[in-house]
Parts: structure tokens; C-alpha cells; sequence
């Protein structure tokens, strides 16, 4: 009898440890769930969110403010980076254009190049960079386990990702948007044209979320028609099983390079998806030098400085560029001095930036050129786009 | 079956028919001398119904065969070509590959020689004891490994410069040097086959991923078992000299080993650098060698009479099996780094990634290894006990061979499963083999192009090939051991 009662008590303990690994399973599904895949549409689920919102209230409301502070407490992560010598960037490794290993085995894309500017800026070395290939649940993580020191990997600047979170986004590096790609012959030039069609759309992402929103406030009737991922998505448009593909429009003007069918794409944009760099909260020097050495970049396309022609510019008289090179500038007294901003950054980062990695304009050619992406917002204020960046003194 | 019609009452026992039956199908000759064209119409057109199976099973397999062989000779197979280095070893730095390619010579001449000395030895022993030694002929080995040999050279054809070639070439060259000369060593340097095995695997591995950390532990590890195996041959006596040169010896040189190699420092790159089917292969092997004596030892557990290693042991594998390895490795990736107090610094996460598939693989073999305890009758232990044989000399000597044995088609089962479940890993951002297949055709050049056929059929037939090979080799090793025979 005695012995029976030990046995289902072990029983219970087992059942209890099961449960807890149940939890556990639940809890990182949660995470998996929670953030999406920007390049396929970005966004939360609204769903994960409240959950993450909800956790400290159910128990005490300090501890995780106190596990954050500890986190964040490891703080200087500049002297840090300075003293391992690498920037250690959070990537993607098979987004065409902003992050993919090559056939060579090296990472490439738009995203890479920034994260290369960073190490250019902060060691004076484009190629003092480690790339972490991260899948989209991981990469607020990583970026929170301090694991990685700026995380660059397509991702969406959200209120929910600033807060909740505990991310610190900077400097938009591409402004993208949900867009609509049809055949050329389809007669669909406007949202109201897709009324009664088959809409194929990347499940699981606010992709769809705004999708039902926005047709569904016109009153438009659409049937939607889902898959994981745009490669599995292709085929089916391709055999005309939608008449619409709905995705990031950097994604559908990559992909329709390589359809063999004529594609257009409507001029409507129905969500806003900036995608910049991102690092920890609570480290605002560390924020400051990623922040400016990505304005460095387009403050370089503005003053139109780019790799090839940086050495013309060490004659110029134009006390800006000078100041931003890093080149002796007159202080009006007549001394030469050498203007300090006081980031912490080499007073020649710009400098460095544009020698080993290019502008803007030669970083955005180098990667986005080739899928036949088009300035759009991305171009300079100048030229009637959304960079616009701070001035440099 | 037999031609012969039965009639009731003949007064013939069953029994003796099914013996007759029995008899005669092991007087039959193997290859009977009927001529193909009796052969066809014998076996498929021997009836009407058969004759129409036959005909539209033929166009079909015609039909299927001609689009096969149509589609893989119009299909661009340029994405492979491209991406044939990431496919095999991932992202490893390109002008250090020669590091693989002499790890891989340095593991073949090993392996190859220690596997020759081991055969001969083998055969000394069989015809010592007056046994029947079947040795094994080049031809054996090629159709034991067809399967790899073939992928090996699937892809070598892909290869875009000389290079490839005349690397698979060599190394093929080496393992039949190697075997060779290992069957032809003098006995007492062939007794020592196995440490020269382990030696030249630790070399291998110093020459791919340098001494950083475990590396250097390990060497050390197996400096000191091979100067203890050493060591025991050579003072045997009991004298004082002789013992303290049994203990310390090993000792001082593992030791050695270690802190050499460790203050050497060569530099290497470590498994973070790997990727492709290298990583794949190397995930599997890991999860196999350390999870099998895990899972043994688990299952040992589950049968203790101790209630707190036995609770131990039941709750870590059902909770283990209880659970997906994804949702583990996902664990190991989110979770286990939040764990970490500040100061220690986070493991990588496919180091992580390696325990946890280490940890899922062993509590499935415990499970097989506990069905195959069961299976040997509890007679076999009490008269071990009876002939008075200590508690672990029985498991190690008695039960395991026994238990091991029986569940080999299991065991291997559950090795080829674990070679596919590495894929997984991709899931926590790890590229290995199967991941290349969406990242080349997520590259600019294969972007919308519709290549996954291709990338899939190829990482495809390279599971095929390795899972293939060891369930060859497992029914190879059934019928060694005469498994299903008693």
C-alpha cells in the first residue's frame, strides 16, 4: 500500500514537471508568434502583445523593470564593442537584397552594408563585423540577452516594440509599405478594382491584419488566400489561383524580376513599415554612435560625397563637409582645429563610412538596384523623399 | 506455398508439410536456369490479369522515367552550381577550406586504416577460435556505400573548377591506401587500432577547429586512455614500479596533452563557422555518439530500484519525449539564455542547440534500450548472479550485449530520424544543409525563379544517401550478429 502511494506521488511530480515544460512550450510558441517577419509584412500580433503586456500585472509589477535594469546596467556598450574589436550585428540570412549569404558564403544586402558602416565608424574597419543569422521570434531576444550589439534585420519600428519590447529604434534606413502586385493584363489599377477577387497574402502577419482592415473599411469583398511565405505564395499566383498578391512592395518588386509573367504594381500603399537599425534600451551613447553613423551615410549622399570621388573633397571650402569629414576647419581665430562632436566616435568616422562602405545612394544601388526597387520615399528630402537627416556640427 | 494439393485426412501432420515445404525451398537453386523470356512470361504475363498489371505498370514507369530524364536535362541547374560550397559546408571561410579537406584526409586515413587493422584482427581471432571468417572484398565496400559514393559524386559534378576532383579523388585514393596498409600492419601495431582511430580523430579535429577550449580537453582525454591502454600492456607486474607507472603515466601525459595543446593554441574554426551538409553530418554524429551511452545509462536508470534515480530517470524521459524538438530547441534559444547569470558567458546558440539534440536523442534511446532489457529473460541475470558476477559486470557483460543487439533495426531507426530532425536547427536560425535550399533561392540572381525543385531534390537525395547507408549498414550488422535468426 505504502509503496502504491510513493509511486503516484512521483506520478504527480511528474505530471507538474510536465505541466511547467507545457507552459514553457507555450511560452516560446507565444515568442515564436510574437513580432512576425517584417520583410513579409512586419508587425505584431496584436494577440502576443497583450500577453507580454499582461504577464507583470498578474505578478509583481517591479520584477521585470529590475531584470531589465540589470540588463541594461552592463550599459557602454561602445567601450565594449571597442575592446572585442567586432560589432556584432543580429541579421537575416535569406532576404533577397537586405540580407543573404552569397555564393560565396558571405553575408550581403542592404542591411549588412549598415551593419558595416557601424564597424567602419566605431573601429575604422567596414569588415570588424560579426553577423548572427536570426530568425524573426529571436532577434528582440538576442538583442536583450545582449548576445548581439545593434540588431539590423528588416524590422519594423512599432510602439509595441519600442515599449514592450525594450527596443530602441533609430534612424530609418528604408521606408517600406504593403502593396498590391496584379498581371499587367488583370484591369486592376485601384484597391476598388480587387472587389470579388482572390487575394493570396503571407499568413500569420500584420500583412493580413491589414489587409481585412483596409478593404474591409472600403467595403471591398475579397476572398483571402494564405501561405507561410512568399516563396510557397509564387507559384500559385503564377498559375492564377489569386489575382493579387498583397506583401511588402520591396518584396513584390524582388520578386516580380523574376516572374516570367508581366506584373504592375498599384500605386496604393496601405501600411507604413520603417525598417532601421535597433539596439537595447537604456545604453543612449551606444544608440547615439549607430544613430549617426547611419545619418552619416545619407548626410554623405546630400552632400553628394560618395567612395569614389571622398578624395576631391579634402580641398573643399565648405566648412560643412569639412566639419563632417573630419578635415582641419578654421575656428575663427585662425587657428586649424579639428571639430569634436563628443559621440565618442573618431572624429574622421564619416570619413572611414564613406571610404570603406559608400553613402546612401551607393548602398542603396549596391543591394536594391538589382531588384529594380525604385527610390520611392527613400530618396532625399532634396529630391522630394523622406531622408532627411539632422546636421552634422 | 507449395504446388502439392492438400487433401483432408491423409493423415499427414501440418507440421511436416510446412517442414517439407521448408526443405524445399532451401534445396531450390538460388538462380534458377530459366531464360529471361520464360522468366517474363512466367512471372508477368502469367494470367490475363496480370499481363494488363504488367502492361500498365510498364507505360507508367516508362512514362514517369522519360519526364524524369526530360526534366533533369532542360532544368537550369546553375542555382546548385552556384551555391555548391554553401550547400556542403555553409558559410566556412572560403580561403580556409583547405582545413576540410585535410581533416577529411586525416579522418579517412584513420578510420580507413584502423577499420583495415580491425577486420584483420577480426579474422585472426575467427580463425584462432576455428570459426568461418568471410572477408570482405572492395566490391563489398562499394555496395555497402553506394548510396554516398553516389551523392559524393552528384555533387562533385556540379563543382565549377578542378578542384573538387581531384580532392574526392584523393580521398578516395587514401581510403584504399589507408585500408590496405591497415590490414597490413604487423599484429602488435594493429592491437592498437583503436587509439590510433581516436588519435587521428582528434587530429583531424585540431586541424579543422584549432585547440580553442574542448578541443584540447578532449585530446587530453584521449591522450590518457591511450597511454592507459598502453601502459596496462606493457606493466603488467604488480610491483610497485610497475603500478605507479600503470597510474601516473596516463595522468601526466593526458595532462600534458591538454596544456601543450592549450598554451599551442592553434587557431581553427569552431562549429559556429560550419554549415551545410558538413554540420548536418557532424550534428547527427554527435547526437549519436554522445546520446547513445547517455540514453543506456538513462535506461539502466529507469530500471534502478532506487526511487530517486529512477524518478530522476522517468521523468527526464518522458518529459523529453513528451515534448517536440522544436519546441525544445526553441526553448534552448529563447529561454536557456535569460537563465544565464550575467557573469557566465551565454553558450553559442548551436551549442545549445547540440545539448538539446544530445538530450532528445538519448531519451529515445533510452526508451529503445529499456524495450531491448526487457526482451532478455530475467535466467540470463540470475545465473550470471548465480555464477557470481558483480552487478555491473553482469549489465555490461550479460544483459547489454543481449539487449543491444535485439534492437538494432530501432535503434537505427531512431539515428536515421535524428539525421533528419537536425533540419530543425534552421528553425533557430542555424543554416545547415536543408535551410541552402531556401537561402539560394532567396538570393537576388534565384529570386522568383521557382528553383525550389531543384535545391529540394538535391538536399533530398543527400538525406536519402546517408539515411540509406545506415539502414544498409544496420541490416548488415542484423545479419552479423544473427539477429532474427535465434
Amino acid at each position: 500500500m505504502k509503496r502504491i502511494r510513493s509511486a503516484s506521488a512521483w506520478k504527480r511530480t511528474a505530471g507538474a514537471v510536465m505541466a511547467l515544460g507545457l507552459i514553457a512550450g507555450a511560452c516560446s510558441s507565444d515568442d515564436g508568434g510574437d513580432g512576425g517577419d517584417a520583410g513579409g509584412g512586419g508587425g505584431d500580433s496584436v494577440v502576443s502583445d497583450d500577453t507580454t503586456a499582461d504577464a507583470p500585472d498578474e505578478t509583481t509589477a517591479d520584477a521585470p523593470d529590475d531584470t531589465v535594469e540589470v540588463v541594461q546596467s552592463s550599459g557602454g556598450r561602445l567601450a565594449s564593442v571597442q575592446s572585442a574589436d567586432v560589432v556584432n550585428c543580429g541579421g537575416n540570412d535569406g532576404l533577397a537584397g537586405f540580407g543573404i549569404i552569397d555564393a560565396d558564403g558571405n553575408f550581403s544586402g542592404f542591411d549588412i552594408d549598415f551593419c558595416k558602416v557601424i564597424a567602419a565608424a566605431v573601429l575604422g574597419d567596414a569588415e570588424k563585423v560579426n553577423i548572427t543569422p536570426l530568425v524573426a521570434a529571436q532577434r528582440f531576444e538576442a538583442l536583450k540577452g545582449g548576445e548581439i550589439d545593434v540588431l539590423i534585420r528588416n524590422t519594423t519600428w512599432t510602439a509595441s516594440r519600442d515599449g514592450a519590447e525594450k527596443a530602441n529604434f533609430l534612424q530609418t534606413t528604408f521606408f517600406d509599405g504593403q502593396g498590391f502586385m496584379v498581371r499587367a493584363d488583370s484591369g486592376i489599377n485601384t484597391l476598388a478594382d480587387m472587389a470579388n477577387t482572390t487575394v493570396c497574402v503571407l499568413t500569420g502577419t500584420t500583412t493580413l491584419l491589414n489587409l481585412n482592415a483596409v478593404l474591409g473599411d472600403q467595403g471591398i469583398p475579397f476572398t483571402a488566400l494564405e501561405f507561410e511565405d512568399n516563396a510557397e505564395l509564387q507559384p500559385a499566383f503564377v498559375a492564377e489561383q489569386c489575382e493579387v498578391w498583397t506583401s511588402d512592395a520591396s518584396q513584390l518588386a524582388s520578386f516580380a524580376e523574376g516572374l516570367d509573367v508581366e506584373t504592375s504594381i498599384l500605386p496604393d500603399i496601405i501600411s507604413k513599415e520603417p525598417l532601421g537599425p535597433v539596439v537595447a534600451d537604456g545604453d543612449t551613447e551606444w544608440a547615439q554612435v549607430v544613430n549617426w553613423a547611419v545619418m552619416a551615410t545619407i548626410q554623405a549622399e546630400e552632400f553628394g560625397i560618395t567612395s569614389e570621388n571622398i578624395d576631391s573633397f579634402n580641398d573643399s571650402g565648405d566648412s560643412g563637409i569639412r566639419r563632417f569629414l573630419g578635415l582641419p576647419i578654421d575656428d575663427g581665430d585662425g587657428n586649424e582645429i579639428i571639430a569634436e562632436v563628443g559621440l565618442g566616435l573618431p572624429t574622421d568616422f564619416a570619413s572611414n563610412i564613406i571610404r570603406q562602405v559608400g553613402n546612401y545612394g551607393e548602398i542603396y544601388e549596391r543591394n536594391l538596384a538589382p531588384l529594380s526597387l525604385s527610390r520611392g520615399p527613400n530618396a532625399l528630402w532634396t529630391d522630394g523623399g523622406l531622408m532627411y537627416v539632422p546636421p552634422f556640427r | 506455398m507449395t504446388d502439392t494439393p492438400k487433401t483432408a485426412g491423409e493423415g499427414v501432420y501440418l507440421g511436416t508439410d510446412i517442414t517439407l515445404a521448408l526443405a524445399a525451398r532451401d534445396e531450390a537453386p538460388l538462380h534458377s536456369d530459366t531464360t529471361p523470356g520464360k522468366w517474363v512470361k512466367d512471372n508477368l504475363f502469367n494470367s490475363v490479369m496480370n499481363s494488363i498489371i504488367t502492361v500498365v505498370l510498364g507505360v507508367a514507369v516508362i512514362f514517369l522515367l522519360t519526364r524524369a530524364a526530360q526534366w533533369v536535362i532542360s532544368e537550369e541547374w546553375r542555382i546548385i552550381q552556384v551555391n555548391l560550397r554553401n550547400f556542403m559546408v555553409g558559410q566556412f571561410p572560403r580561403d580556409e577550406l583547405w582545413r576540410l579537406w585535410w581533416s577529411a584526409y586525416v579522418l579517412i586515413v584513420g578510420i580507413g586504416g584502423g577499420v583495415g587493422a580491425l577486420a584483420h584482427n577480426a579474422e585472426d581471432d575467427a580463425r584462432e577460435k576455428g570459426l568461418e571468417y568471410k572477408r570482405s572484398s572492395w566490391l563489398d565496400l562499394l555496395r555497402r556505400f553506394w548510396p554516398v559514393l553516389a551523392f559524393v559524386a552528384l555533387m562533385t559534378s556540379f563543382a565549377r573548377t578542378w578542384l573538387p576532383y581531384v580532392g574526392v579523388l584523393v580521398a578516395l585514393a587514401l581510403v584504399v591506401a589507408a585500408r590496405t596498409a591497415g590490414w597490413a600492419m604487423p599484429a602488435p601495431v594493429r592491437a592498437r587500432a583503436v587509439q590510433f582511430m581516436a588519435v587521428a580523430i582528434v587530429v583531424s579535429t585540431v586541424i579543422l577547429a584549432g585547440t580553442s577550449g574542448l578541443v584540447a580537453i578532449v585530446a587530453g582525454l584521449v591522450a590518457y586512455f591511450a597511454v592507459a591502454s598502453e601502459t596496462s600492456r606493457r606493466f603488467e607486474g604488480s610491483d610497485a614500479r610497475s603500478t605507479l607507472l600503470r597510474q601516473l603515466a596516463p595522468i601526466v601525459v593526458g595532462v600534458a596533452v591538454w596544456f601543450v595543446l592549450d598554451a599551442v593554441a592553434v587557431d581553427g574554426f569552431g562549429w559556429e563557422d560550419w554549415g551545410g551538409l558538413h554540420l548536418t553530418l557532424f550534428a547527427t554524429v554527435v547526437g549519436i555518439s554522445t546520446g547513445m551511452p547517455l540514453g543506456i545509462l538513462l535506461a539502466v536508470g529507469r530500471r534502478s530500484e532506487l526511487p530517486v534515480i529512477k524518478g530522476f530517470c522517468v521523468l527526464f524521459i518522458e518529459f523529453v519525449r513528451g515534448v517536440p524538438l522544436i519546441s525544445l530547441l526553441l526553448f534552448s534559444s529563447f529561454i536557456l539564455p535569460l537563465l544565464f547569470p550575467l557573469s557566465v558567458a551565454v553558450p553559442e546558440t548551436l551549442t545549445r542547440a547540440m545539448i538539446v539534440i544530445t538530450l532528445f536523442s538519448a531519451a529515445y534511446i533510452a526508451e529503445i534500450v529499456r524495450g531491448g532489457l526487457q526482451a532478455v529473460p530475467q535466467g540470463q541475470t540470475e545465473a550470471a548472479q548465480a555464477s557470481g558476477m558483480s552487478a555491473a559486470k553482469i549489465q555490461r557483460l550479460i544483459v547489454m550485449p543481449q539487449a543491444l543487439r535485439a534492437v538494432i533495426p530501432a535503434m537505427v531507426g531512431q539515428f536515421i530520424s535524428l539525421l533528419k530532425d537536425t533540419s530543425l536547427i534552421a528553425t533557430i536560425g542555424v543554416a545547415e544543409f536543408f535551410q541552402y535550399s531556401a537561402i539560394s533561392n532567396a538570393q537576388p540572381e534565384f529570386l522568383g525563379k521557382e528553383k525550389q525543385i531543384v535545391t529540394y531534390s538535391i538536399v533530398a537525395i543527400g538525406y536519402w544517401a546517408f539515411a540509406y547507408t545506415m539502414s544498409k549498414e544496420s541490416r548488415r550488422l542484423e545479419a552479423q550478429l544473427g539477429v532474427g535468426e535465434r
